[in-house]
C-alpha cells in the first residue's frame, strides 16, 4: 500500500499538460450518423427476431409490424451504402450540372457499375415509404381487433 | 456518367411527403390505440415508437423536401448552412427510435406479466363475486346439514339403552346421555361417577388407566343406582380430549343387571327341571311299593285287635308310609307336567280362603290385606293357585313364629299382569340362601316341620300358569314374596265387559 502510494505521487509529479475538451473536427458527425442507422437496423432486426420467437409473427397486426421492420432494416443499409459511397469514402463523386442532370464520376479502383448501384441505392424511398405503409397497416388492424379481448396477446 | 437527376429528385420528394402522411397516420392510430386501454403497455410501446419514427420523418423529410426546394429555386448556399442541423437532428431522431424500439422486449414480459395478474384477478373477482352471490345459501345448507347431523347423533345417544358420558379427569360428570337419568337422577351434572362404585379402587383403576391413555374395554364394576340398588355394569372408557391441559374421559356404561339375572333364572330354571325329572323317576318307582305296604298294613291292622303290641307297630309303619306318601305326591306335584284345569276364577276368593290357616299356625300374629277390586277374573287352577297361597302364607306365619308379627297381603295389577305380594316381619332369609330357595328339599326349618318342598312345588305351579314367582329378603327384617299371573285380555268375558 505505501509503494502504490509513492507510485502515485510520483506520476503526479512528472504529469504532462493535457487539453480539458477534444476537438471534435473532420469526419465524426458522418460517422455518428452512420451508427446511427446501423443502430436503427440493429434494433429492427432485434424487434424481428423477437416477434417471431414469440410466436407473434403470424398474428395479424404485429405480422405486418414485422415486415415494416424487415423494410426498415433494408432502407438503412440502404442508406448507409449511398453515405458510404460518396460521403465517406467518395468512390463516386456526383456533380449535378443542372435540375436534371448528374455527372456521375467513379475513383480509379472502381468499374464504373458502381456509379450504377450508387445512383438506384439513391432511389431509398422505395424502401423507407413501405415500411411506413406497413407500419401504418399493422396499427390499424392491432387497433381493429383492440376491440376484443386480449387483442395483443 | 451523365445520369438524369430527376428520378432521384422526384422519389425524394414525393417519398419525403408521402413518409410524413404515413407516419402522421401511424402516430394517430398509436394514440387511438393507447386510448383504448391506457394501461395496456404495449399500447404505449408502440405509441412511442410511432411518435420517434413521426418526429424522425418529419425531420428528415422535412430537410429533404426543403433541400429540393432550395436547389430547384437556386438556393443551394443556403441548404449547406442548414444541413449540418439537418443531418444532425436526423441522427438523432435515428437513435431515439433505435432505442425505442429495442424495449420492446421488457415492455411486451411486463405486459405478459399485467395480463396473467389481471386473470387471475378477474377469476378472483368472479369466484368472490359468485360466493358473495351465494354466501347466505351456503351457510344456510352447511347450518341445515350441521343442524341434521347434529340430531342424527343425539338421536342415538338418547335411544341408546347404554349410558354414555363424559366427565372431567376426577370423575365429575359434564355430559351424559339421557339413559343416565336411571342411574344419576334427574340432575346427573356435578355428581362424581366415582361415589358410584360398589368399590372405589375399580373407579381408580379404569380412572388411571384411561388418564394414561390406556383404553379400558367392558370392565366389569358394581354400582349404586339413584335408588341406592346395586346394578352390575360393564365399562369401557378412554382420553377424550387432545389438550392435554384439560383432560377428560369418555365412558360407556353398559347396565347387565336385568341379562344377568334373565340368565341367572334360566340356569336356576333349568336346575329344578332337572331335579324334577329326577324327582318324577324317583317318586314313580318308590309310590308303587309304598302303596303296597300301605296295603298291607291297612290289610293287617283290619284282623289285629286294638291295642295289642302288634297292632301299635303296624299304626306307626302306616303313619310313616303315608308320611312318606305325601312326600312322593309332593315330588311329583313337583315334578308332573300335567297342566293345571283353569277356570276363571277371582284371586280375592282363593287368598281370603287361606287366611284362617295362618289363624291356625299362631294367634299372635296380624294380618293386613290390600286388595285391588278392579282385578278381572284371572284364568288359573284354583286349587292349585289355593295351594300356592297357603304355602306362602304358612312360610310367612312360620317366618314370624311365635313373636308378633305382621302379614301383609296386597293385590295390583302391573304391565299386565296380577300379582299377590305376601311380605312377614318375621326373620328373613340369609342372602346366602336366596338362590336355593325354590330347590326342592331346602329348608331351613327343624327336622320335621318342613319337607323343602312347598317353595317348589308352588314354583312349578306358577310358572305353569305362565307366571312368576320370586323373593326379596332382608334378614332380620322380614321377606316378601311376589306372585306374577298373566291377565289374559283376550278372554270373551272381558271383551263382554267392555261392551
Amino acid at each position: 500500500m505505501k509503494s502504490f502510494c509513492i507510485a502515485i505521487l510520483i506520476l503526479l509529479a512528472h504529469a504532462l499538460p493535457a487539453a480539458a475538451t477534444q476537438r471534435h473536427g473532420g469526419p465524426e458527425g458522418l460517422y455518428i450518423h452512420q451508427g446511427g442507422h446501423l443502430f436503427f437496423a440493429v434494433a429492427m432486426g432485434m424487434l424481428a427476431f423477437r416477434l417471431k420467437r414469440k410466436g407473434l409473427s403470424g398474428q395479424p397486426g404485429w405480422r405486418e409490424l414485422r415486415r415494416a421492420a424487415f423494410c426498415f432494416i433494408a432502407w438503412n443499409l440502404d442508406t448507409v451504402l449511398v453515405h458510404l459511397i460518396d460521403d465517406q469514402m467518395e468512390w463516386v463523386h456526383v456533380q449535378a450540372t443542372d435540375f436534371s442532370t448528374y455527372v456521375l464520376t467513379t475513383s480509379a479502383a472502381f468499374p464504373e457499375s458502381l456509379a450504377i448501384i450508387y445512383y438506384f441505392a439513391k432511389l431509398d424511398h422505395l424502401f423507407l415509404v413501405p415500411a411506413m405503409v406497413f407500419l401504418c397497416l399493422g396499427l390499424q388492424r392491432l387497433l381493429s381487433a383492440s376491440s376484443a379481448p386480449e387483442v395483443l396477446s | 456518367m451523365i445520369v438524369s437527376a430527376l428520378p432521384i429528385r422526384f422519389v425524394d420528394l414525393i417519398g419525403s411527403f408521402c413518409s410524413i402522411v404515413f407516419a402522421v397516420t401511424a402516430l394517430r392510430l398509436a394514440i387511438l390505440l393507447r386510448n383504448r386501454d391506457k394501461t395496456n403497455v404495449i399500447g404505449l410501446y408502440l405509441f412511442w415508437v410511432a411518435l420517434a419514427l413521426t418526429v424522425f420523418a418529419i425531420s428528415r423529410s422535412a430537410g429533404h423536401i426543403l433541400k429540393q426546394l432550395l436547389v430547384m429555386s437556386g438556393g443551394g448556399s443556403a441548404w449547406s448552412a442548414i444541413a449540418p442541423y439537418s443531418g444532425a437532428i436526423n441522427t438523432l431522431m435515428l437513435i431515439l427510435v433505435g432505442s425505442v424500439t429495442l424495449f420492446f422486449d421488457r415492455a411486451w414480459e411486463i405486459y405478459r406479466q399485467i395480463t396473467s395478474d389481471r386473470t387471475a384477478l378477474r377469476a378472483a373477482h368472479k369466484e368472490l363475486s359468485y360466493f358473495n352471490r351465494n354466501l347466505e345459501e351456503r351457510v344456510a345448507e352447511r347450518t341445515l346439514a350441521l343442524a341434521r347431523s347434529e340430531e342424527k347423533f343425539r338421536g342415538i345417544l338418547e335411544v341408546s339403552l347404554d349410558i354414555l358420558l363424559e366427565t372431567t379427569a376426577d370423575g365429575t360428570i359434564r355430559e351424559i346421555s339421557a339413559s343416565g337419568h336411571s342411574l344419576f337422577g334427574e340432575k346427573p351434572s356435578a355428581q362424581t361417577i366415582g361415589d358410584r362404585f360398589a368399590d372405589p379402587a375399580v373407579w381408580e383403576e379404569i380412572r388411571t388407566s384411561a388418564l394414561a391413555g390406556n383404553p379400558v374395554s367392558s370392565m366389569a364394576a358394581t354400582l349404586w343406582n339413584q335408588q341406592g340398588n346395586r346394578i352390575r355394569t360393564l365399562i369401557s372408557a378412554r382420553r377424550g380430549d387432545r389438550d392435554s391441559s384439560a383432560p377428560v374421559l369418555h365412558l360407556l356404561v353398559k347396565d347387565i343387571e336385568n341379562r344377568l339375572l334373565l340368565e341367572e333364572q334360566v340356569a336356576h330354571a333349568d336346575k329344578l327341571s332337572s331335579i324334577g325329572q329326577l324327582s318324577a323317576g324317583v317318586a314313580h318307582e318308590i309310590n308303587n311299593p309304598l302303596g303296597i305296604i300301605l296295603g298291607y298294613t291297612q290289610l293287617f291292622l283290619r284282623h289285629e285287635p286294638a291295642g295289642t303290641q302288634q297292632y301299635q307297630d303296624l299304626k306307626v309303619i302306616e303313619k310313616h308310609t303315608k308320611h312318606c306318601k305325601e312326600i312322593v305326591q309332593d315330588l311329583l306335584h313337583f315334578a308332573r307336567s300335567a297342566e293345571p284345569v283353569r277356570t276363571k276364577t277371582d284371586l280375592r276368593p282363593l287368598v281370603e280362603e287361606a287366611l284362617p290357616l295362618v289363624r291356625l299356625e299362631s294367634d299372635t300374629i296380624r294380618i293386613d290385606t290390600t286388595f285391588d277390586d278392579t282385578i278381572p277374573p284371572l284364568h288359573l287352577d284354583p286349587g292349585k293357585i289355593r295351594q300356592v297361597i297357603v304355602n306362602l302364607l304358612i312360610n310367612a306365619a312360620q317366618a314370624i313364629g311365635e313373636k308378633d308379627g305382621t302379614i301383609f297381603i296386597r293385590t295390583e295389577t302391573a304391565d299386565n299382569h296380577a300379582i299377590l305380594r305376601i311380605r312377614d316381619t318375621g326373620s328373613g332369609i340369609p342372602e346366602t340362601n336366596l338362590p336355593q330357595v325354590f330347590d326342592p328339599f331346602f329348608t331351613t326349618k327343624p327336622t320335621g316341620i318342613g319337607t323343602g318342598l312347598g317353595l317348589s312345588v308352588s314354583f312349578g305351579i306358577v310358572e305353569k300358569h305362565g307366571g312368576h314367582i320370586d323373593v326379596t329378603s332382608q334378614q332380620g327384617k322380614g321377606s316378601e314374596f311376589t306372585v306374577r299371573l298373566p291377565l289374559d285380555t283376550n278372554e270373551p268375558h272381558e271383551i263382554s265387559d267392555v261392551l
